[in-house]
């Protein structure tokens, strides 16, 4: 009988132990299977150096343990696997520190960590957002301990006297949180009945003045001093579901009702916030296409281009790089949403995002045209959301080592020698730099495509860049179907037949884009059948062109008559493409 | 018996650091000191020559060696000083002779010897500078910095990011002295600001016969006047990925402003639409202003045929008037080179300069180098052991005009840093050295770069709050043109 019921105890125990993992596997599969790009991408919008100085400036700002611990912690996630299961472990460690908190005021109700469990999975869920980070994560840790830690090994006295103190090292080294440190301060001591008024507007002046007069040594605006590391008061959601129990505990007589209530409450206000604030799968799918050309899988990129099928201007600038890597840019541009030449550079003003500034480099560096390459990845570090970038620096290495710049590219790649994961990238260049013998041959492609001439010509003024590009080298393919396709998707036919005139070179197979474009213009300059032959156009293209037109007029101009069979043809595109109003 | 064991060994480790190390081979040749202050002359008031060795090393020593002293450092790759011992070394001696050993492969390497020349005259004590990313024309984060360079202390002044993330730059002082200062800053509440004792004015300098608001300049010496050029400014980019960015001005004239009454002097002659006239200076006696002009042609396409003459005027500082005539000093036509920033010794004996094959934004012209002229033998010094292999520009004296600091990007082509230079009594100029860090490895990574070095007197009596409570709670005081 006593074996079968310490049997039962472990069985019990089995199964509470087992229900426990649970949530902690949907937390690992949901970023593991949905948002593994957005984790991979936290990585390269930091750059963690393992150098004194370069450590103690995260100290320049409130909360500078949680910073240091946080861009610690994210380096881990250039791995894989890395990033879900640190934010797992985060989502146990908060799930007990919470409970921790809490428990207290419901030592009553033995299912208590269930009940609690919305308060780490929203944590959890914040990650999400590309702006949340282990930082945010760590700053909130650190406060439930502080808070934890004073309460267990303080007396009532003892903490009312510390209270102030603990509010000043919590906010030099968790930052902004220490706010919800000093609210369940507060709540203890109602709950304990021993309320000491000096203390707690000694503390309340302290949380509302150390901000403020902080604010000259961080530099920081006002908003920033009681928020920071948090940009956005939606990161505060957890802190706020948490002093919701706490808060109808209070008021409510029965704590059953008051937990449940607080359970279905949190429930709702998380509910109608994820509604308000959904993961953006989108994005996700773009990080895909940046990530895997970041990794050289530019294969990978086309396929899941395909398979996405997004409407997006990003997607179709990386799917657009991909093409050109294959030398496939005519042969499949139409396959593809093109927004116009907007697709082959990103435009880059006070309106762009930061991720589209951060992604501008890719295509010049495609082309060979390294100035741009280089400013544009300066601009991608400068409004990189921590003006840190591991992938923007090594883009900067890259960059120098073609133009030549030995001491600048050495500068860079000393930066990422002194980091974890990208020490040995940097090693390896650092070696062909000493050895040219070494020298990679996408490099030695890239420093062929060098302009031999020098010219000046605006930031947003490609054609400039690409016709220079062009007449350095005759073999630049990219930079050269870069161009004509920049002509055909701003449909400047005339620009176009002028450049096809000028760099095109028929020892490469004539692309039937290029093709359909040329018996437009041709058509429209009323051309000679002499000066057809010059262009080595395919009988059966212009049969088809003939049989188009004759489609064309048939339809009145109507859209859905001519879209199965010529719907990626640049005929197409050149009659029904329109640019959006906005 | 543990504990004793400890002890011992402790106390032999402390002995051993102490003790210099038997050299296993001996290299005719400076040692690889990052950054380099090989055979370099110091102002006996400058912070510690912190330094470090880049190579894979396991253990450095330096002996650092003078007539009256005798010092031993060891580090793993880093030669840190004492600040209390190193001023003393400083005030002892005259010459240093530094000997650096490194263990490199279980084996001790020691190097010639090098020296440190400790010049008699000091240089003014603090340093502002901007810290920005060298993005070539777009910014995001801004700081204005105070550095005391006889220890590591450094002050932020202003720093955008309680300022909207406008733009700020040029901070430039009157003679140096932290009293009457200025920099400008751009955005929706900007304006140039004026420091007057701590008093801060907010001042809106465009006016109708300007062309923009102020932009390069610098103050009368009687402090009532301010000299700007005022230009339309176009970056564009170069091809060729080395060059990088050309910043020039499709026009540019000058302007002279009252601090008293709030007026814009303009002369025709600073304000002919045929010339460019910018980077304009009052002389040491306030006599004068110098300025690069050139005659204005068609940019960008002749933009390499653009060259800038180092111009002269008369100024009455009592009246306030500008003289009739202009002078050239430096004729870009006989050098077919081109000038720009210009900035007189305080004696008035010198006047630096940069000279660049073309245009007027050199920072990012590799060939842009520091030129000085003698202005009392016309004599020019092409400073060949002063300059760098990549731009050296935006330079600043001293108040004794035996010290100037100007920006070098000589380290790696991209990020600038405040270097030093000594000219003798002879009027000869000395090997510079760069400004010292606590850690000589935050050149190596911070992203910053250092523009715009000025030296100054003393530090500045006010702070980056200051700077935002002028920005978001002060009117821009507008300024008219005077009636001629």
């Amino acid at each position: 009988m006593a074996t079968s019921l310490s049997e039962n105890i472990r069985i019990n125990k089995s199964i509470r132990f087992t229900l426990l993992l649970i949530p902690g596997l949907f937390v690992f599969l949901f970023y593991s299977l949905t948002f593994k790009y957005h984790l991979f991408f936290k990585e390269q919008i930091t750059l963690f150096i393992y150098s004194p100085e370069y450590l103690l400036s995260y100290f320049n700002k409130p909360g500078g343990l949680a910073s240091l611990a946080g861009d610690f912690f994210t380096q881990f996630f250039y791995l894989k696997t890395a990033g879900p299961l640190l934010i797992t472990l985060i989502f146990y460690i908060n799930w007990v520190l919470f409970y921790k908190v809490i428990n207290p005021y419901f030592s009553s109700e033995k299912n208590l960590i269930w009940f609690i469990l919305i308060l780490p999975l929203t944590e959890s869920l914040m990650h999400y957002h590309i702006g949340y980070t282990i930082t945010h994560s760590l700053s909130l840790i650190l406060t439930l301990l502080i808070f934890i830690i004073s309460r267990r090994i303080l007396s009532s006295r003892q903490k009312q006297f510390l209270f102030p103190l603990f509010i000043l090292f919590g906010y030099l080294i968790s930052g902004g949180t220490i706010v919800l440190y000093f609210i369940f301060q507060v709540f203890e001591f109602l709950r304990q009945k021993s309320i000491h008024y000096i203390a707690n507007i000694l503390a309340l002046i302290f949380v509302i003045f150390i901000p403020v007069i902080l604010r000259s040594y961080f530099l920081v605006t006002i908003e920033e001093a009681y928020l920071y590391p948090f940009n956005k008061l939606i990161y505060l959601l957890p802190s706020a579901l948490s002093t919701i129990y706490i808060i109808l505990n209070l008021i409510w007589p029965d704590k059953i009702l008051s937990l449940r209530s607080s359970v279905i409450i949190s429930s709702i206000i998380l509910i109608i916030v994820i509604w308000k604030d959904r993961p953006d799968f989108n994005r996700e799918k773009l990080l895909s296409l940046s990530c895997e050309g970041y990794f050289g899988n530019w294969n990978k990129v086309l396929h899941l281009s395909a398979e996405y099928k997004l409407e997006n201007q990003l997607a179709s600038y990386f799917t657009n790089i991909a093409l050109a890597k294959y030398n496939a840019l005519p042969a499949h541009l139409l396959e593809y949403y093109q927004p116009f030449a907007e697709s082959l550079f990103l435009p880059l003003g006070r309106q762009s995002g930061w991720l589209n500034i951060f992604s501008s480099n890719e295509a010049y560096y495609q082309i060979g045209d390294m100035n741009l390459t280089q400013h544009s990845a300066h601009l991608g570090l400068i409004f990189s959301p921590y003006n840190r970038s591991s992938r923007m620096v090594k883009r900067l290495a890259e960059t120098n080592m073609i133009i030549g710049e030995k001491e600048a590219a050495l500068r860079y790649l000393g930066m990422l020698d002194k980091t974890l994961f990208h020490h040995q990238w940097a090693q390896k260049r650092i070696g062909m730099i000493h050895n040219r013998q070494i020298i990679s041959k996408e490099l030695l492609d890239k420093q062929s495509f060098l302009p031999q001439a020098d010219t000046l010509r605006k930031g947003e003024d490609n054609l400039s860049g690409l016709r220079l590009l062009a007449n350095s080298n005759p073999d630049n393919q990219s930079a050269i179907d870069y161009l004509l396709c920049y002509h055909l998707l701003n449909k400047d036919l005339q620009s176009f037949k002028e450049d096809f005139e000028k760099y095109f070179t028929f020892n490469r197979q004539l692309p039937r884009l290029y093709g359909e474009a040329l018996l437009i213009i041709l058509y429209q300059q009323k051309a000679s059948t002499e000066e057809i032959s010059q262009y080595f156009l395919p009988s059966s293209l212009m049969k088809e062109f003939v049989e188009y037109t004759e489609a064309y007029s048939k339809s009145n101009g109507q859209l859905s008559n001519l879209s199965n069979q010529y719907r990626y043809t640049y005929w197409f595109f050149y009659h029904f493409a329109q640019k959006s109003k906005e | 018996m543990k504990l004793s064991y400890l002890i011992i060994l402790s106390f032999s480790l402390l002995i051993g650091c102490r003790q210099r190390i038997q050299t296993d081979k001996v290299l005719p040749v400076y040692p690889p000191v990052y950054p380099d202050y090989t055979e370099v002359t110091i102002p006996k008031n400058i912070a510690p020559l912190n330094f470090m060795i880049k190579d894979d090393i396991t253990a450095i020593q330096a002996v650092i060696k003078g007539d009256q002293n005798q010092m031993v450092l060891n580090g793993t790759n880093t030669i840190r000083f004492n600040l209390k011992k190193w001023k003393q070394l400083l005030l002892d001696e005259k010459k240093l002779a530094v000997t650096v050993s490194v263990q490199k492969n279980n084996e001790w390497i020691q190097y010639k010897s090098f020296n440190w020349y400790i010049a008699d005259e000091e240089i003014d004590p603090y340093l502002s500078y901007r810290l920005i990313e060298p993005g070539y024309e777009v910014w995001n984060k801004i700081q204005l910095a105070e550095r005391c360079i006889e220890n590591f202390d450094e002050n932020i002044f202003a720093d955008n990011n309680l300022t909207e993330g406008s733009c700020m730059n040029c901070h430039i002082y009157n003679n140096q002295n932290p009293s009457q200062s200025m920099f400008h800053i751009r955005g929706k509440h900007g304006g140039t600001v004026l420091n007057n004792n701590g008093n801060l004015r907010k001042l809106k300098t465009k006016t109708d016969k300007m062309l923009s608001n102020a932009v390069y300049g610098g103050f009368h010496p009687g402090g009532r006047y301010a000299v700007f050029s005022t230009n339309y400014i176009i970056p564009e980019f170069h091809a060729q990925g080395s060059k990088k960015l050309e910043v020039y001005d499709t026009a540019s004239d000058l302007a002279i402003l009252d601090f008293e009454t709030n007026q814009s002097i303009t002369n025709p002659l600073l304000t002919d639409s045929l010339n460019f006239d910018t980077f304009p200076v009052f002389s040491a006696d306030g006599n004068k202003i110098y300025y690069c002009g050139a005659k204005a042609i068609d940019v960008p396409d002749s933009i390499q045929k653009l060259k800038y003459s180092i111009c002269s005027i008369s100024f009455d500082g009592e009246k306030g008037e500008v003289g009739t005539s202009v002078d050239t000093l430096w004729n870009a036509r006989m050098t077919n080179h081109s000038a720009c920033h210009l900035k007189p010794s305080p004696d008035g004996k010198h006047l630096l300069f940069t000279e660049a094959d073309y245009g007027t934004f050199p920072i990012w012209h590799r060939e842009a180098d520091l030129r000085l002229i003698n202005l009392e033998t016309g004599k020019i010094d092409s400073l060949n052991q002063v300059n760098g292999d990549y731009s050296d520009s935006y330079h600043s004296w001293s108040s004794n005009s035996r010290w100037f600091v100007f920006a070098s990007k000589r380290q790696n082509g991209i990020y600038g840093q405040p270097y030093f230079c000594y000219i003798d009594k002879n009027g000869v100029a000395h090997k510079p050295f760069v400004l010292p860090q606590k850690n000589p490895d935050l050149y190596n990574i911070t992203l910053k770069s250092y523009n715009i070095p000025e030296l100054s007197l003393g530090p500045l009596p006010f702070d980056a709050m200051d700077i935002e409570r002028l920005y978001w709670k002060q009117e821009a005081e507008p300024f008219s043109d005077k009636e001629i």
